[in-house]
């Protein structure tokens, strides 16, 4: 331990300038976050995140290549250093200037926006944990295969437009995933990781550069191709893994669509009975088989509100038979609180903190929530405006836009918001008497219902209906 | 004597091009040991094979009895290493630098390195970056030298240096010498020569010979014969003797296997008569320079 403490007050000597701008563009982008209302800091904002990213990569790798790993030719070699006690420097060093300033200034951000620090450990640490897996191992990778810092940089976004730009176009290619979509993002950053861990025992054990740059290479190579090609039903059932109950007594009906189109593209909307009162259903995808005119059309359904939609399959006045897997998220009402159009700023229990606006502009009224929450995308179902017993506008949303069970969602900003904006209500409408009611649902379950339908004409089931 | 440093069969291949085939060779505790080869001939790969800086494709080295890839802290507490490339953290000042080391050593000698600062004459607020090349291998040889290693290895310490430099090198070293086995790989002959206790001459990816200075300066010699008449070289030609230069009534070679009696004896009974034979002692670098040119012929 006390030759890590020695390396680690060796790095910091040598890195002292370097350390001191990456403390200060990390808390430097706290501060502004917690400005975050003021628009005129927004582009800065916007810019602190990235730059912070780049800030700890160059930081890593310069701390990595303190102590270089390619070649034969650097002293420390030849010298009595233990490994594990290089490789414990380097990790205290990460944490007293990446980890340590990252938690101070979300902390900073948290309290800022009226939350408890201490209520939100767990997304604390997580964030730590998963940025140090998916953005500081890789860089520590990087630093650990190359000479110079231009190498590693060079590498490192080299690597990341590779695998951006290839994910990119496949997944433009795939139906979505929806909220299941975390498990493909999860599994990248954990094989990523891995491979960058791999990288580092390599190195920092046998000094093995050639073959740490094959594993880089081959890993990342790896990683793409099984994010690409991870069957929807694996990444399903690892969601399913993550259910809070079971969902056994449901089933699914599908309903014809009601609107006529030139194409024919079938809608199948799909209603779940049997669930308890407080729940309700999110279709997340389908997988449709049609025989129609003897021929078998096998297609992926994505998934709109309550509905199913396919591809054009031509065929609209033939009989066919259609059997369809639906793989649906169960929802339970999480919250549901009214709040006094008047009052600007109220706790929401399970969602946040959301502020309340009801203004007129030239004569016409508008109402607006601003909900924030630590960690994580507020998750809003609806938002309805109310006077009396009058509805005079609502909003509202499928379900939450992600199912993950992490503590934190990786985005940088430790707060994040949803931003509600109700217009196109009465003139003369005032904020007295009037009441915003909010409501959000959170998955429980993750069902999979298959069924059959015989119709008479494909085109029963045609639709407009957004695109893809 | 006990070998310091040993190698068995030591192979290195950089995909099929071979650099080291088959090296056997000990290095005796206490010895100077000179590794002397052409350009190429893997001196270097030999070293960083030693200290487990690169892994042999095949066979083994053993450092101190420990074997070389398992060299781990503990060991390298006991080698001291210097070479010509070698990397020293730049934005240290010198005294930072071997502040740095010195708790890593438990060996580690406070009066010896003030010692070998002032012997330098090293500027110790100096950075190591802004020191020239010469300044820097002293700082890494003060750096080797100050915690009182059992071996000491060099590779190429020298090369490029001016005499001066170069001799405050070697005054340090050799200060120490009584207490370390050194092995010091080298293209500066005549400063070898001058204290090394053993030779290994490295070529053709293989040690052609390892003996102690003495015996192979003894057993070389150049032999200069001048014969009556011009007639063709006698066939066969002995096994101990290089190959013969010629000009015109005189023969030169190198005998490598001399004996003060028995050689002129010889040249006789090879030549038969002749009008004169000469046999001269050579220095490191003559031998050298002949063993180079029958690995090129």
């Amino acid at each position: 331990m006390s030759q890590a403490l020695h390396i680690l007050i060796k790095d910091i000597r040598g890195l002292r300038w370097e350390l001191t701008v990456t403390v200060a563009v990390t808390l430097g982008m706290a501060l502004l976050q917690l400005y975050a209302p003021n628009p005129a800091l927004q582009a800065a904002r916007e810019r602190s995140q990235p730059l912070a990213v780049v800030a700890w990569v160059l930081l890593v790798v310069q701390l990595v290549q303190a102590d270089a790993l390619v070649g034969t030719e650097h002293d420390w070699r030849t010298r009595p250093i233990r490994r594990r006690d290089l490789v414990l420097a380097k990790v205290l060093f990460v944490a007293l200037f990446i980890w340590v300033p990252m938690v101070v200034g979300d902390v900073m951000v948290l309290m800022g926006n009226g939350f408890a620090p201490l209520d939100y450990v767990p997304g604390l640490l997580w964030k730590s944990f998963w940025l140090s897996l998916v953005i500081l191992l890789p860089a520590a990778a990087m630093g650990a295969i190359t000479r110079t810092v231009p190498q590693a940089l060079l590498a490192a976004v080299g690597a990341a437009i590779a695998v951006v730009v290839s994910v990119g176009v496949v997944y433009s290619m795939q139906t979505p995933w929806g909220g299941v979509d975390w498990v493909r993002g999860g599994w990248m950053g954990l094989a990523g990781s891995g491979v960058a861990a791999g990288v580092l025992a390599l190195q920092y054990a046998k000094h093995r550069t050639t073959a740490a740059r094959v594993l880089v290479t081959g890993g990342t190579g790896l990683v793409v191709l099984t994010t690409c090609l991870m069957p929807w039903t694996l990444g399903f059932g690892v969601q399913q893994l993550f259910a809070k109950q079971r969902m056994d007594g449901i089933t699914v009906v599908p309903r014809l669509g009601d609107k006529s189109a030139s194409s024919v593209r079938p809608r199948l909307s799909i209603t779940a009975l049997g669930l308890p009162d407080g729940y309700r259903a999110q279709v997340v995808r389908g997988r449709v088989t049609i025989d129609v005119d003897g021929e078998r059309v096998e297609t992926d359904a994505f998934a709109w509100d309550d509905s199913l939609f396919l591809e054009q399959t031509g065929h609209r006045d033939s009989p066919a038979r259609m059997h369809a897997t639906v793989w649906l998220a169960i929802l339970v009402r999480q919250t549901r609180q009214e709040i006094d159009a008047k009052e600007e700023s109220v706790r929401v229990a399970g969602l946040g903190i959301c502020q309340t606006r009801f203004d007129e502009n030239q004569g016409r009224p508008w109402a607006s929530v601003f909900c924030r929450a630590p960690f994580r995308v507020p998750a809003l179902s609806s938002v309805v405006l109310k006077t009396g017993t009058k509805a005079l506008a609502q909003d509202s949303f499928s379900g939450p836009s992600g199912y993950s069970p992490m503590p934190s969602v990786l985005t940088l900003p430790p707060v994040a918001g949803t931003y509600v904006n109700l217009r196109h209500f009465g003139y003369g409408a005032s904020p007295n008497g009037s009441r915003f009611t909010i409501e959000t649902w959170t998955p429980v379950a993750y069902v999979e219902r298959s069924f059959t339908v015989n119709m008479k004409r494909l085109g029963d089931y045609v639709t407009g209906g957004p695109g893809r | 004597m006990t070998a310091a440093i040993r190698t068995e069969n030591l192979v290195k291949r950089y995909g099929r091009t071979p650099v080291l085939d088959g090296l056997c060779m000990d290095v005796p505790e206490g010895a100077i040991y000179a590794l002397v080869g052409p350009n190429g001939a893997g001196k270097t790969t030999t070293i960083h094979t030693l200290l487990n800086l690169i892994a042999p494709t095949a066979g083994r080295s053993e450092v101190l009895g420990v074997d070389s890839r398992r060299l781990g802290a503990a060991d390298f507490a006991r080698i001291g290493y210097v070479s010509e490339n070698q990397k020293l953290p730049g934005w240290m000042r010198v005294s930072e630098f071997l502040d740095y080391l010195k708790p890593f050593y438990p060996t580690w000698d406070d009066a010896l390195a003030a010692e070998l600062l002032r012997q330098f004459d090293l500027p110790a607020e100096r950075k190591l970056k802004e020191l020239s090349r010469g300044m820097r291998l002293k700082a890494a040889l003060a750096s080797a030298l100050a915690f009182h290693p059992r071996i000491l290895v060099l590779d190429e310490p020298f090369s490029g240096l001016d005499a001066l430099v170069r001799d405050d090198l070697i005054q340090g070293m050799l200060e120490r010498a009584d207490e370390t086995t050194i092995l010091i790989s080298s293209h500066d002959l005549a400063e070898i020569e001058s204290f090394s206790s053993h030779f290994g001459y490295l070529e053709g990816r293989k040690l052609q010979f390892s003996e102690e200075m003495t015996a192979l300066t003894a057993r070389f010699r150049e032999v200069e014969v001048t014969l009556e008449t011009e007639s063709d070289l006698p066939a066969p030609w002995p096994a101990g003797w290089m190959p013969a230069e010629r000009a015109a009534l005189v023969v030169r070679f190198v005998e490598t296997a001399f004996e003060p009696e028995g050689t002129a004896a010889k040249v006789r009974a090879v030549f038969g008569a002749v009008r004169g034979v000469e046999i001269r002692p050579m220095a490191l670098r003559a031998i050298f320079v002949a063993l180079a040119k029958r690995g090129r012929r």
